[in-house]
């Protein structure tokens, strides 16, 4: 079939390109003197694109075969595989049958048709076939653990002991033949002879956890209830393996957009960010206009640092599903990494409102309204958290400054003292407090002594800046205001100009007159400046979009 | 009103009678004939599925064969459901409903009789306007009871959200009692039983409750193909079932732990009898996706989950399977009772065979119910003689709860449908499909859910309500049963109230047989007929029948006639032994 006849094949409806399909398929089997079934290909109309691509290639591959009979088979085979692990079981069973009669000598089709007919419990239709691919390939060992299991389930008890026999002449450890030959005794209500098959594939493989159910109720029937009831306490649900290539061949073709988002998350949750990406456009791919999955790949890229392309998924998302509060807060994220704060505050409220039970936005948005410096507003917002609470020393920290600078520096106390309860030895947080409660006039007495203590402490083992100033504040605090204003001249020769230095001046002119600090540290500090949410923020926060 | 007329004796009833003296032999054409709308049953299920493919949708309901009026015969009451989905309106349905609005679950007095021709004229007549209060949540299923002794029964109806306890006032009329009684659960449940389990000759109340099912926690779910799917019970968390102690005044008190009802199932059924032979009834609960429970009354008020070891909580091959409805009976007539359930499709039912110790073994492959079931997903269930040749034959409804992809690439407005399946007992521990030999109803593909069990026109022969999801109600009236000989038994308390949980058996030279027990549990969301009939075959004589009241008391009322329903009262008959 030439390139032009491909491309108008895929202009065609599917209901045209099928009927045409089986009238192609009619006219090849006949025209090679080979008489093939009709195969009642599904409307494939409601699936998603992907997997309509996959099935449709693989009918169009059954047409265009120029391999002679040995290669249509194998299309069809393959074709039957296809709607298999789409469960498609009808016409997978009459595309394996069409196979088989093309290529009466190879092995996996039979093989795949009993494999299908056993999942439906057509057992005598999967003896058939088992054995027909057996007498093909009789080396093939899990087709006889098939066929055995088969009889098992088909009440054909000697026939089943026969085939667990030859699989366990051949390899006498295999573990799923010797609970088939178990399986078999129990069958018989022989329960003392399924003990010790049993005992060595759970010596064989130990993680075969439901041998564990087969043995407890042996050994219950043997009339020993200790042991059956140690054996149902280990059991479980894996069953013992056994080497099955064409079976795991069949399960990889099982592909979807569903797959391989899976695979994506699998990928993000390992660390694996460009094979996430990779998965997601697959999916992409596979069904066209998913907001979800345009979601989740735009936060992969976000974590590659590929902004640019981040923003375009968002974009995408966000045409497909202008409500989703998940988009509106990627896109937030993006907007204050380009330094738009405006906008990305307006994207961070549309996503609280769309899923008020969200934190992160919440977060992000209270640091940017620092930023702002909207503290009532990041006030508000921190105290809506509630998964941040008692453990986030960061957030506690934030808080607490918020609440200085909102005006309530008498709040600003209990969260960091909670701080320093996580994380006592922190320089950072004592400072803070010391400061924090220094420059609150509403303070006890008792706690701004406690506060000098500290601060006396803290400047003995860490003598610098930062310590000398809030010993000179606590000092202040307690009305030692010569001995503050003395370190507070000290602190002046040795500091580099700016608004820190400025600060500093003006607690030294309060200090003269006898008053004490009333702001911790300067508007102008990076403490009240919180970054945008760093690339590690990012990853602690990104929990990927599911499903829709 | 409608009425039918069911001729007495079809042309097919010599050779049915040849065919069921000769097992083996063809049945007649039509075992079962549905009659539903004919006879004034106009129910049609509404799910109300909008197409976002939400889990309850797929699940419900079931009905009640109960005689609400005491009138002496069955009534109809069927669990209805509404609109589905936060925010859904009814214009949003995918299948509009099929009744006024609002919906409710429907109540319909059988108002049958003998016609001049002599003829019995099915008819029933929709009361629902008229009796007060029913159930009118997203409803499940329903189980009955007598929660005041006075003789009247009422309804315990299960709902996606608040079930409900509706009295019956004796007049015709119920009554929502449920937070008088203190029984609601607004968990997600659809079976129940009321149960006398302390002996306090006061029915309590066992709920199984189904899964965590949380619509702000929606899980979405998919098929192979990435299309939306139905999600299965390990989507979401199991929850703990409920036992409710009947306090005797209107009220019950709930004693779940107490009682030591702890771990989560998944329950879609449940019954209880009395499995390991000490003569207190015990609870089996048919859990979907996880291990079922069987609860062992400890005579104390508490009860200890044996299931594992008794073998009766995982298949054969110790894997928990998708249990939906469940039934318990003596299907091999030795004493004690056995229990089967429906299950998923790509899983078989399971029968399950008492050792009369309460120790069971998974016979499901040997006694030939597997292969049959094995691409049908069961609900409505039960054990019961449908030919009268003495031996319990098994009805199965199914309906798949995810799509059949066959079926959606045929463009099936609603692909999960499938047809029921009849299986009658060969007298040699085996059963066989019948359903193709047995009528028309068995052509039928749709999606059946509960299925109630009872002798609708008194004839002496068991017929069945089937409640499909998204379809019209099914009642099957049976048409070859009274051609066998029979005998029908209304256990009643000395204040002439239905007893269950007794059980009978036909005496024969001393030896018992045939044993049967009076029970409205089992099947799958749905309440059965109180009464028993025992198949007779051939036999037409008179009958000694053995009585295990559930107090304790053997009694024995010798000489019954056949063909005709006895009142057995308690205390009326003769002491007897073991």
């Amino acid at each position: 079939m030439t390139k032009k006849q491909t491309k108008n094949f895929r202009d065609m409806s599917i209901r045209q390109l099928v009927v045409f399909l089986m009238a192609l398929t009619m006219f090849a089997g006949c025209a090679k003197g080979v008489q093939l079934q009709d195969v009642s290909h599904p409307d494939l109309s409601d699936l998603e694109p992907g997997v309509q691509k996959r099935l449709m290639d693989g009918r169009l591959r059954i047409e265009s075969a120029d391999g002679g009979r040995r290669q249509q088979s194998e299309n069809w085979g393959n074709m039957g595989m296809l709607y298999q692990v789409y469960e498609m079981y009808g016409p997978a069973q009459t595309s394996y049958a069409n196979a088989i009669t093309l290529d009466e000598d190879n092995f996996r089709w039979p093989y795949l048709l009993a494999f299908s007919h056993q999942r439906l419990g057509n057992y005598a239709e999967a003896g058939k076939f088992y054995r027909r691919a057996m007498r093909l390939d009789p080396d093939y060992l899990g087709g006889w653990i098939h066929l055995g299991q088969v009889y098992l389930d088909d009440q054909q008890l000697d026939k089943a002991e026969a085939a667990f026999s030859r699989v366990l002449k051949i390899e006498p450890d295999d573990a799923a033949a010797l609970t088939g030959m178990a399986r078999f005794h129990i069958a018989n209500r022989h329960f003392e002879r399924a003990i010790d098959p049993l005992k060595r594939a759970l010596e064989i493989q130990p993680t075969a956890s439901q041998l564990h159910y087969y043995l407890a109720m042996a050994y219950r029937q043997t009339g020993d209830r200790e042991l059956a009831r140690l054996h149902i306490g280990l059991r479980g649900s894996t069953t013992p393996w056994f080497e099955d290539k064409l079976l795991i061949e069949l399960s990889a073709l099982h592909r979807n957009s569903r797959t391989y988002l899976d695979n994506g998350l699998a990928a993000f949750e390992r660390g694996d960010l460009v094979g996430a990406a990779e998965s997601y456009r697959l999916a992409l791919e596979s069904r066209p206009g998913d907001a979800t999955t345009h979601l989740a790949l735009s936060w992969v890229l976000e974590l590659l640092g590929k902004s640019d392309a981040a923003r375009v998924q968002v974009e995408l998302s966000l045409e497909l599903d202008p409500n989703s509060a998940k988009a509106h807060y990627s896109r937030a994220r993006l907007l204050e990494e380009a330094g738009d704060d405006s906008q990305a505050a307006k994207h961070y409220l549309i996503a609280i409102a769309g899923d008020p039970h969200a934190e992160p936005p919440k977060l992000l948005l209270a640091n940017l309204r620092m930023r702002q410096k909207q503290f009532q507003q990041a006030v508000v917002l921190f105290q809506q958290i509630d998964g941040a609470d008692n453990t986030d020393v960061l957030f506690l920290f934030r808080l607490a400054l918020s609440l200085h600078a909102s005006g309530d520096c008498l709040a600003a106390i209990a969260p960091l003292e909670r701080a320093l309860a996580i994380q006592a030895d922190s320089g950072t947080l004592n400072l803070a407090l010391i400061r924090s409660g220094s420059s609150c006039p509403l303070a006890e007495p008792a706690d701004k002594r406690r506060w000098l203590a500290l601060a006396r402490q803290m400047f003995g083992s860490l003598r610098g800046l930062e310590s000398a100033e809030a010993l000179a504040m606590a000092l202040a605090a307690n009305g030692e205001f010569s001995d503050a204003s003395r370190l507070q001249r000290s602190l002046l020769t040795s500091m580099p100009g700016g608004g820190a230095k400025k600060f500093v001046r003006k607690n030294l002119e309060k200090y003269e007159l006898g008053l004490a600090a009333v702001r911790p540290w300067s508007a102008d500090s990076q403490f009240y400046s919180p970054p945008s949410a760093s690339l590690a923020d990012k990853w602690r926060m990104a929990g990927l979009p599911t499903a829709p | 009103m409608i009425s039918i007329t069911l001729p007495k004796l079809r042309l097919t009833a010599y050779a049915s009678i040849v065919c069921l003296m000769f097992p083996g032999a063809t049945l007649p054409a039509e075992v079962f004939v549905d009659i539903a709308s004919e006879s004034g049953i106009d129910f049609f299920h509404f799910n109300g599925m909008s197409g976002e493919i939400y889990f309850p949708e797929i699940v419900g309901t079931g009905s009640a064969l109960l005689d609400y009026d005491r009138d002496g015969d069955l009534d109809i009451y069927i669990v209805q459901g509404t609109m589905l989905g936060p925010g859904k309106k009814s214009e949003d349905a995918l299948f509009p409903p099929r009744h006024p609005l609002p919906l409710t679950d429907r109540l319909y007095r059988n108002d049958t009789r003998i016609g001049d021709d002599g003829n019995t004229l099915i008819r029933f007549t929709d009361v629902t306007t008229e009796s007060g209060e029913l159930g009118t949540g997203y409803g499940m299923g329903v189980a009955t009871g007598d929660i005041n002794n006075d003789g009247f029964t009422d309804l315990y109806v299960m709902n996606l959200d608040n079930n409900q306890l509706l009295l019956n006032n004796g007049d015709g009329s119920f009554s929502d009692v449920t937070a008088l009684a203190r029984v609601d659960d607004p968990r997600w449940s659809t079976s129940a039983v009321f149960l006398d389990y302390d002996k306090d000759g006061w029915q309590d109340l066992y709920v199984a409750t189904y899964v965590a099912f949380d619509w702000e926690n929606r899980i979405p779910c998919f098929a192979s193909t990435a299309a939306r799917e139905y999600c299965g019970p390990r989507t979401y968390d199991g929850t703990v079932d409920k036992l409710f102690r009947n306090l005797h005044d209107g009220r019950f008190e709930d004693v779940t732990l107490a009682a030591g009802i702890v771990g989560k199932g998944g329950g879609l059924g449940v019954v209880a009898t009395d499995f390991d032979g000490d003569q207190w009834l015990d609870i089996y609960v048919a859990n979907d996706g996880a291990a079922n429970f069987l609860w062992i009354n400890q005579k104390d008020g508490s009860f200890i989950d044996d299931a594992m070891l008794a073998g009766a909580a995982l298949n054969m091959d110790g894997a928990p399977e998708a249990s939906m409805g469940v039934d318990a009976a003596d299907f091999d007539d030795d004493g004690d009772d056995d229990l089967f359930m429906t299950h998923l499709a790509r899983e078989t039912n399971t029968l399950y065979i008492n050792d009369g110790a309460g120790w069971f073994e998974d016979q499901t492959v040997s006694m030939g119910l597997a292969k049959d079931s094995f691409s049908y997903t069961g609900f409505g269930v039960a054990w019961f003689d449908y030919d009268n040749d003495g031996w319990l034959d098994l009805l199965m409804v199914n309906g798949a709860v995810t799509h059949i992809q066959e079926l959606v690439a045929a463009k099936d407005p609603y692909p999960h449908h499938q047809r029921n399946q009849l299986y009658r007992n060969l007298r040699n521990g085996h059963y066989e499909d019948v359903s193709d030999e047995s009528g028309k109803v068995f052509e039928l593909s749709e999606v059946s859910r509960g299925a109630a069990f009872g002798d609708i026109d008194n004839d002496g022969d068991t017929d069945v309500l089937i409640i499909n999801n998204n379809g019209p109600a099914r009642l099957l009236i049976n048409e070859v049963g009274n051609q066998n000989n029979w005998l029908g038994l209304e256990l009643v308390s000395n204040s002439g109230h239905p007893v269950v949980g007794a059980r009978v058996a036909l005496l024969n030279g001393g030896k018992k047989h045939k044993w049967r027990r009076t029970r409205r549990d089992g099947s799958y969301a749905s309440a059965n007929d109180p009464r028993v009939i025992i198949g007779l075959g051939g036999d037409d004589g008179e009958q000694d029948l053995f009585v295990l009241w559930p107090d304790g008391l053997r009694e024995s009322y010798m000489g019954l006639a056949g063909r005709r329903y006895h009142r057995i009262e308690y205390g009326k008959g003769q002491l007897a032994d073991d």
